[in-house]
């Protein structure tokens, strides 16, 4: 995943300092990424040594100078490229560290590689519940922000935000889908490699 | 809050074809509250319909108990039982069941006719079901005038009428879209978290099953898996 072009994208909205931006951060994004304000920083400096961001210090009188980090012409023409473009495709499957696991299967006993898959497969379906219970969550909390806003720009406000929220978690669901169903097919296929008579 | 709504005790069912016996159910016992949605998972022929049909009591388990809300239901005889379901549970069939020479609107309000109330006098009602499953403009066609996603928003309209205070559905949104699917489920989620009301629905979906509280998994007729949500902590992708 791209921190960097996270990072880019809330400066385009406003400046910030560190500490707003992984607020804003974990806001849009924190249901399914979780960052620490170190990799803020780093990225930051990074940002900043490409030109992409530059920074104005604040004097505080009870603290330490703070940095306001903003967004550079430069940094916007990143960022929009960055946000219409498509992602490579990547052989996702191949990389995947069960799949090497599955490689170094024994060829005598199938039973520690079933236990695995099914413990793995409950994994990924108690993740999927969560991630289902958060979109009902979510579902809900709209819906009483619905009723109570006034304005038509509210209204289209709450479910533009709402939509974004869902699709985050949609795009979590679905991979965890495809994951269950390739394990269940790795499941048959062993079962018929070991079981077949 | 915590009423238990199902009990079943070493409830097994065989099926008997001729002189070959088919274990559907074995030793299963199982509890389930007031305000629980439960999704039941297996490959076809684990016994998932046989398990929901002993529960809601039109199939006997060939030994075992089930109760209902505190009810021996395999006790009752046949008029009790009825009287008993009509009030308790609602019911979406996998075939669906709809009447075929009645109209989407009289499919939706039938347990309410059974309950000898006059179409007129619950017309409105089902009209308002109706609306929830999005099919108003369709209510005075006939199932064989209807599609099968229809048809099944036809079976779930009708099993919410009577406002049951237990739901039993059997691959409730098998014939939807993902999104028509998507709102029937985030339905029953709010019926069972906002109104108490306790569901046990079959599903072959993992993101449908994904919807409950608690996922159980039957193979061969038993229970192999009882899933939750490890914790309620936000989850983290790395
Ligand atoms: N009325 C019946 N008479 C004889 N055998 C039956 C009867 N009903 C079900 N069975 C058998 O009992 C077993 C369990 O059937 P059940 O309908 O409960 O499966 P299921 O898990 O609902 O499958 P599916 O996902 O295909 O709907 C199957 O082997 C089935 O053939
Ligand atoms: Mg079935």
């Amino acid at each position: 995943m791209s921190v960097k072009h996270a990072l880019l994208g809330i400066l385009n909205e406003s400046p910030k300092h560190g500490y707003d931006l992984k607020r804003a951060f974990d806001d849009k994004l924190g249901d399914l990424w979780s960052l620490n304000v170190g990799q803020i920083y780093t990225t930051l400096e990074r940002l900043h040594g490409e030109g992409l961001v530059e920074y104005d210090t604040v004097e505080q009188s009870d603290k330490p100078d703070k940095k306001v980090y903003r967004i550079t012409p430069t940094g916007k023409d990143v960022f929009e490229t960055w946000r219409i473009s498509p992602l490579k495709v990547e052989p996702r499957s191949l990389r995947d560290e069960l799949f090497i696991k599955l490689v170094f299967m024994g060829s005598s006993d199938a039973e520690p590689i079933l236990t695995l898959i099914q413990a793995q497969y409950s994994a990924y379906m108690a993740q999927m519940m969560v991630l289902t219970n958060r979109k009902f969550h979510i579902e809900q909390e709209a819906k009483v922000a619905l009723t109570k806003s006034t304005t038509t720009d509210d209204k289209h406000r709450i479910e533009r935000e709402k939509v974004i929220k869902m699709a985050l978690l949609d795009v979590a669901i679905f991979h965890a889908e495809a994951d269950i169903r390739w394990l269940r097919q790795c499941e048959v296929r062993i079962k018929e490699l070991y079981f077949k008579s | 809050m915590h009423t238990k709504v199902i009990t079943l005790k070493s409830v097994s069912k065989t099926y008997l074809q001729g002189k070959t016996s088919i274990p559907a159910l074995s030793n299963i016992t199982l509890t389930i509250s007031g305000g629980e949605f439960i999704a039941i998972m297996g490959a076809s022929g684990s016994g998932k319909s046989t398990l929901l049909h002993v529960i809601a009591g039109l199939t006997n388990p060939t030994t075992g108990e089930v109760s209902l809300f505190g009810k021996d239901i395999h006790h009752m005889n046949d008029n009790q039982l009825t009287l008993f379901r009509r009030e308790h549970v609602g019911f979406i069939f996998q075939s669906f069941n709809l009447l075929p020479t009645m109209t989407a609107l009289e499919n939706v309000a039938l347990p309410l006719l059974i309950g000898r109330k006059k179409l007129r006098d619950v017309r409105s009602q089902a009209e308002a079901m109706l609306e929830i499953v999005d099919l108003k403009s369709r209510q005075h066609h006939r199932p064989d005038e209807l599609s099968g996603g229809q048809q099944q928003r036809v079976a779930i309209a009708r099993a919410l009428i009577n406002q049951a205070p237990l739901l039993l559905a059997d691959e409730p949104t098998g014939n939807l879209d993902s999104k028509t699917g998507e709102d029937i489920l985030l339905l029953m989620r709010e019926l069972a978290s906002n109104q108490n009301r306790t569901i046990v629905m079959v599903t072959h979906d993992p993101k449908a099953a994904a919807y409950a509280d608690k996922i159980i998994t039957l193979s061969d007729g038993q229970i192999i898996e009882e899933l939750s949500p490890l914790s309620t902590q936000s989850p983290t992708l790395s």
